[in-house]
């Protein structure tokens, strides 16, 4: 099990508690591990491809903390709007790269109210929803990732936009 | 032109009348995500009594708003998200997908 699939599982119990009215703390927590599935996804893969290397190789760890929030949220939005340098690349970009993008945007987005905004409150229907967005998002993307599209997602996610 | 958050809403409405049918209200606001870039945020809160019925369609009208809305307003980013007017998806009851 890797740590997204963890974290993907610990969601799905965190949504499961208190059957009756679910403690926010718990959908938080569940909607927060959603996005750090994804996030962790992204870098295991990237650290991997880049350090080639294992986990307890410095290189990998190195590797693995250059992901950044921020750039990978202006990667996931090119590969969504698709500008110039989106549309000179070979062939078309997959559904598949396009819907994970846009569920990365989006549960970065959700992580940082439910982490942060006290005045939020969740249903179980809406935690449920992201935790299901966040497992269909990286299963869509574990049958992409070893094509080339799906390598330079990965290198664009890390590195962000190239120079022009 | 910034949009309205009554404009966004009427058109969501309208996008797919069926799906429509299982929405209890739309809570809409046009603002800045967290990054402070701008951004429409569209909740369709389904009706306790659908909320099972619409969790396999979910996905799909999600997909159709949020490119129906991207080309409507370019440069706002669209967040649609779902939610339910009480705890509608109860874990003990297996939900069809």
């Amino acid at each position: 099990m890797s740590l997204s699939d963890d974290l993907l599982a610990q969601a799905n119990r965190l949504t499961k508690l208190d059957p009756r009215r679910p403690q926010q703390a718990n959908l938080r927590r569940a909607i927060s591990s959603s996005y750090y599935a994804l996030f962790h996804e992204i870098a295991a893969a990237g650290a991997a491809r880049t350090s080639r290397s294992k986990p307890s190789d410095p290189a990998y760890q190195l590797a693995y903390r250059r992901f950044d929030h921020g750039t990978m949220r202006e990667a996931a939005q090119a590969f969504i709007r698709q500008p110039e340098w989106i549309r000179a690349l070979p062939g078309s970009i997959p559904p598949t790269i396009v819907e994970f993008s846009k569920s990365f945007v989006a549960l970065q987005q959700e992580r940082h109210v439910s982490d942060y905004d006290p005045a939020r409150k969740y249903t179980r229907t809406e935690a449920r929803e992201l935790v299901a967005r966040s497992e269909g998002a990286i299963h869509e993307w574990r049958s992409v990732r070893l094509t080339s599209i799906g390598q330079y997602f990965l290198l664009v996610m890390l590195l962000g936009k190239p120079r022009s | 032109m910034r949009p309205s958050a009554d404009d966004v809403r009427a058109f969501s409405q309208s996008l797919d009348p069926a799906f429509a049918e299982n929405v209890s209200r739309w809570d809409v606001r046009v603002g800045e995500d967290h990054w402070g870039d701008p951004a429409i945020f569209v909740t369709a809160v389904l009706k306790d009594s659908h909320a099972h019925r619409a969790w396999g369609t979910l996905r799909g009208f999600e997909q159709r708003l949020f490119r129906a809305l991207l080309e409507r307003h370019p440069e706002y980013f669209p967040f649609v998200l779902f939610s339910a007017e009480s705890e509608a998806l109860d874990p003990l009851v297996p939900v069809k997908a």
